[in-house]
């Protein structure tokens, strides 16, 4: 009988660590990066400088999960891919619906903040769902 | 897509776990495939085809060969 072709045992725990290292990574930079450009410092190039250690910090965590998701098997991919792409669709609908309400008078201000939360919130449940789908 | 994943690992006595774990996927992955759920990649085709040393289009058919 052929031989299995299993992931090998240590792969999982080093693609969470990675992905916890990440998140510990963003989490420190988006911190420090959001009291320093408290102090409204006048010279622009520290805060473009402080700015762009913010957006580095992210780009660690997008960088991890982009690591995780193409070491996982292919059906675990399929299931990112669809889970990504209903995400991207409900935050749009979100994005293009507060838009539509704000032209209408209903809503004065959408804070970017809110729009990075629902994607972070509909992101999991994509997830969910389409993994669901497979059941 | 159908396939005959199921007879073939009922014939051998795996779990869906266990041949999951011979391919490199998860349980789930090898339920959707029986399922029909789930069409396999070339790369997880050949290599559930090894593990049950078959050529992949005696495993795999598309739906209008089946029975032809």
């Amino acid at each position: 009988m052929a031989i299995s072709q299993s992931t090998p045992p240590t792969a999982t725990p080093r693609r969470v660590k990675i992905f916890i290292a990440a998140i510990a990574i963003w989490l420190v930079t988006y911190v420090a990066a959001v009291r320093i450009l408290d102090y409204h410092i006048p010279n622009p190039w520290i805060r473009g400088g402080v700015a762009a250690l913010g957006i580095c910090g992210f780009l660690v965590w997008m960088a991890a999960a982009a690591f995780a998701i193409r070491s996982e098997n292919e059906f675990n991919r399929r299931v990112y891919l669809i889970g990504t792409a209903c995400a991207f669709a409900v935050s749009a609908t979100f994005v293009f619906a507060c838009n539509m309400l704000q032209r209408a008078g209903f809503v004065h201000y959408v804070p970017l903040t809110t729009i990075l939360l629902v994607m972070f919130i509909t992101w999991p449940l994509a997830l969910a769902f389409a993994s669901r789908h497979y059941l | 897509m159908k396939n005959r994943l199921r007879v073939l690992r009922a014939e051998q006595n795996w779990s869906q776990a266990e041949l999951g774990m011979r391919v490199g996927v998860t349980r789930q992955a090898i339920n959707a495939i029986e399922n029909g759920k789930y069409d396999p990649g070339l790369p997880l085709a050949m290599k559930i085809a090894r593990v049950f040393e078959q050529r992949v289009d005696d495993i795999f058919q598309l739906d209008d060969e089946v029975g032809g």
